[in-house]
């Protein structure tokens, strides 16, 4: 019996080969937990520095995105912003020298001074396309990266090289049986290259999340650390909470604010949606939009659908 | 510096132990030796939290000086949302003229405290009866005559004068807890304190009288036709309080 793969014939090598991938990118995704695990420690101490500002919290949930919209929601709560139909515009002339986030600021001078009559002020698509704005938000990020909570520099370069590593090795068999097969005047290799072609892309999508183990413990931990927060949630009036709403809605999405404040974030809830969907059908992804908490693996993060890391 | 090690608060879940760990540490590591204790007041430190209560926290310091604040103010304002927590800051040098000047808030916090760090400084507090009186007669009034105006006011809309007795049952238990220490009649807690006198003073209509204020505070609402009889016989109830505290020094 001839236990040479090389030697299959073409269908039978191509599942031969399907299944080298499937079990290169198993072994890619125990490696990964087992890099996870490494930076797994300090959960507590990791939170408790993510939990004192809500647009970590953001972050972590479901990125720049979320960030933005907790953002908004924390200068409609401090009647730095109002909202009419689709635009919001600024409520306070000094407003942005009042805000210490660069994120707020950027919003504030995005929106420009209060508004003349029917003009000024920005829609809903204009925050969520300004690059300012989108790169502040990103930035939110940055000391999560620092903490792995999210797959920081070392993490990244990690993953990178085990699929650098695995596709070489996958390509060398691909490559192999190519140059076998053509050399026994076979030129039936289409699907062969177009599998090997495809393993990196498989393999960066099993590899990746957008969080690290770690960072999904200490995002678990804050939807139950603010669940007394939740609980009280119908009890905020308008210009009686100081930063309950900012937090609520960073921990759980607008979808369980107050109605009131919903009704003010409802053309930027179905903004985010809009870009979305755009998103994913450009890429060709599955629809991945909520105005509420994406919970597991935050797959609704960055401008889109981000459950592939960036 | 003598300084005890923290102490659990019996009947606190375990998330809002959790946030006061948390707040000791930092408080300690920022306020460094400014810092002379800390103490849980109020319903929390008796362990008999509501949903809707604070969480009452008394920090003693030397000297308050923004730039060892400063680095608080991220992990108050985590606590403060996630559990309700209310912070005094008071000096140490200014603790016999608050204690002076609101006398029944302080006597209540001396009988229901728990040290969470740092020294027992109010072990020995000293609340003079004289004062207690005088601002327990002030408390009084002013509770009357806010419950006349709200009356008025609201009376209309009773869905919230519902919440004007919720937020009137904590300061009347308490006045009433201090009104019986006046006279030598300590009782276990606030709340058994006003039972005590509502039942004294109201006789028969005390029991559901008491059963719709711990309604209002529960719900913040109550059944329909209820609310408003209720905040006249709690009137009532506080005019004959301020009777029986009488107008003597």
């Amino acid at each position: 019996m001839n236990l040479n793969p090389f030697d299959l014939r073409g269908p039978d090598f191509l599942i031969f080969y399907a299944c080298l991938l499937g079990a290169t990118a198993l072994v890619l995704l125990v490696l990964r937990q087992v890099l996870d695990r490494q930076n797994h420690f300090a959960v507590e101490e990791r939170f408790l520095e993510v939990a004192r500002d809500p647009y970590q919290i953001a972050f972590l949930r479901g990125g720049a995105t979320e960030v933005l919209r907790t953002a908004v929601v924390s200068l409609l709560e401090r009647d730095l912003i109002g909202a009419d139909g689709d635009r919001y515009f600024a409520l306070d002339e000094a407003g942005v020298a009042k805000v210490r986030r660069p994120l707020d600021k950027a919003i504030l001078t995005r929106l420009g001074p209060p508004p003349q009559g029917n003009k000024g002020g920005a829609d809903s698509d204009s925050l969520l396309t300004d690059p300012v704005i989108l790169q502040e938000a990103e930035q939110v990020g940055e000391p999560l990266a620092a903490a792995e909570l999210v797959p920081g520099p070392a993490t990244r370069r990690t993953r990178w090289l085990l699929i650098v590593l695995a596709t070489a090795a996958l390509w060398f068999v691909a490559g192999t049986k190519i140059a076998i097969a053509l050399s026994r005047g076979r030129t039936n290799v289409g699907f062969l290259v177009v599998l090997a072609l495809a393993a990196p892309f498989i393999l960066r999508l099993t590899l990746w999340s957008r969080l690290t183990a770690c960072g999904r413990a200490v995002r678990d931990r804050t939807v139950t650390h603010f669940a007394e927060l939740l609980s009280r949630s119908d009890s905020f009036k308008p210009g009686q909470t100081t930063s309950e709403l900012a937090f609520l809605a960073a921990a759980y999405g607008t979808a369980l604010l107050p109605v009131a404040m919903r009704a003010r974030l409802a053309p930027l809830d179905q903004a985010v949606i809009r870009h979305a969907q755009t998103s994913n059908s450009d890429s060709g992804g599955s629809s991945c939009s909520s105005s509420s908490s994406c919970s597991g693996g935050g797959s609704c993060g960055g401008g889109g659908c981000g459950g592939c890391g960036s | 510096m003598c300084s005890a090690p923290s102490q659990p608060a019996p009947g606190l879940s375990p998330a809002i132990e959790r946030t006061l760990t948390d707040l000791v540490a930092q408080a300690r590591a920022s306020l460094g030796d400014d810092l002379r204790s800390i103490v849980l007041f109020g319903s929390g430190a008796e362990g008999r939290l509501r949903a809707t209560s604070d969480l009452n926290v008394l920090f003693i310091l030397r000297r308050f000086a923004p730039a060892s604040i400063d680095p608080l103010r991220e992990p108050l304002r985590l606590a403060h949302v996630a559990h309700r927590v209310a912070v005094m800051f008071l000096l140490e040098d200014e603790l016999l003229e608050a204690t002076e000047a609101f006398a029944v808030k302080f006597a209540d916090i001396r009988r229901r405290h728990r040290v969470l760090w740092g020294e027992p400084l109010l072990a020995d507090l000293v609340v003079a009866p004289a004062a207690q009186r005088r601002q327990l007669r002030q408390m009084l009034l002013n509770l009357q005559l806010r419950l006349r105006e709200r009356y008025a006011a609201l009376s209309l809309r009773e869905e919230q004068l519902a919440l004007v007795l919720a937020e009137a049952a904590g300061p009347l238990r308490v006045a009433a807890s201090a009104l019986l220490e006046l006279e030598n009649q300590p009782a276990a807690s606030p709340r058994e304190a006003l039972a005590r006198l509502a039942v004294e003073l109201c006789a028969g209509d005390a029991e559901s009288l008491l059963a719709l204020i711990s309604d209002a505070r529960e719900h913040r609402s109550l059944p329909p036709g209820e609310a408003a009889p209720a905040l006249l016989r709690l009137l009532a109830l506080v005019a004959a309080l301020r009777t029986r505290l009488g107008t003597e020094a």
